[in-house]
């Protein structure tokens, strides 16, 4: 056997491996570049802070990154959103347990402050000022599904936005097809409301 | 920005399509979009953190080099030498094990002239010390 020949058959299976995973890099790459602004803005309608959201969307491509990139990428979108959702749920336990902290330091035994939870601060109530800014960048729209409870907020934007399926956005949440469908319906309700009063 | 087939027609699951739930993902879209440099810039660095840490190989047993595993298996081959040191050090002073003493003692007792010497202690003291020491 040559050396040319020999060389090529010790090559060629290293470089079949490195463009296999430079060809998974790319697809990884396409994806989270695909979903990245939208994860982005549902982090934000969700924790109420664009740094939070962005640091939440970071920590949730390392965590898609290291857990599934083996997976199908057919079933990239849910397990993204699986990761982000169960992210920005740590994100919110957190801020709560904070928000109980803080409270009993101020004194528990004042009614003002009897309730910590109460007093976390609400990411989608900004504030007079905030509120008036909002709607000159902000249409009302957004403004309108950001009010939304969270589930249903969740399985709105997953589903309408996303465009993920029904079966996908509960996999995604981790709940059931039901329960995806009855938190949409009431969703849409809410909205339609919102809009008719708007209008 | 997403590149998402049409509206589904047949959304939601019952009843017609609300067609204002198409005007409300444009918005969204266009939110998206809207985000400013500094925050794509920040987007891109996160999309490029995860994406170098999806060049590292998987973690594997059977894929550790042998500059793994050689330093490794020196650590505890080391580790197993220190744990067992004193052992072999102490071996010459070591102390018999409990079983074979009780043995050495049973043997003893079942001497009947060393039990006659251990009951005259107290004469054998006495001849020491009334005996005059030699020289």
């Amino acid at each position: 056997m040559s050396t040319l020949a020999l060389t090529r058959r010790y090559a060629d299976p290293v470089t079949g491996t490195d463009q296999a995973a430079s060809a998974k890099t790319d697809t990884l790459d396409r994806f989270l570049r695909g979903v990245e602004r939208r994860a982005l803005r549902m982090a934000e309608l969700s924790v109420g802070d664009l740094d939070d959201a962005l640091e939440l969307v970071q920590e949730a491509m390392l965590g898609f990154v290291r857990r599934y990139r083996d997976k199908p990428e057919a079933e990239w979108p849910p397990l993204f959103y699986r990761v982000l959702e169960s992210r920005i749920t740590d994100h919110q336990r957190r801020r709560q347990v904070r928000g109980r902290v803080m409270g009993w330091l101020r004194g528990g035994s004042d009614p003002e402050w009897g309730d910590a939870l109460a007093q976390v601060p609400d990411p989608r109530e900004p504030g007079p000022a905030q509120r008036a800014a909002d709607q000159q960048t902000r249409s009302a729209l957004i403004a309108a599904v950001g009010r939304l409870p969270r589930r249903q907020r969740q399985v709105f934007l997953l589903r309408v936005w996303e465009g993920l399926d029904v079966a996908d956005t509960a996999r995604a949440l981790a709940v059931g097809e039901g329960s995806v469908k009855t938190h949409l319906s009431r969703a849409l309700a809410h909205l339609r409301e919102h809009l008719e009063q708007w209008q | 920005m997403s590149n998402k087939p049409p509206f589904d027609p047949q959304f939601p699951e019952r009843g017609p399509a609300p067609h204002w739930a198409e005007s409300v993902r444009r918005e969204l879209d266009g939110h998206a979009d809207a985000l400013d440099a500094a925050t794509r810039s920040r987007l891109n660095r996160a999309r490029q953190t995860a994406l170098t840490e999806a060049a590292r190989p998987r973690w594997s047993w059977s894929a550790r080099p042998l500059r793994v595993w050689l330093p490794a298996g020196a650590g505890a081959a080391l580790a197993l030498a220190l744990a067992l040191h004193p052992t072999m050090l102490d071996r010459g002073v070591q102390e018999p094990p409990t079983a074979t003493r009780a043995v050495e003692d049973l043997e003893l007792i079942q001497q009947p002239e060393s039990l006659e010497l251990f009951e005259d202690q107290e004469f054998y003291a006495w001849l020491d010390e009334s005996t005059p020491s030699p020289g």
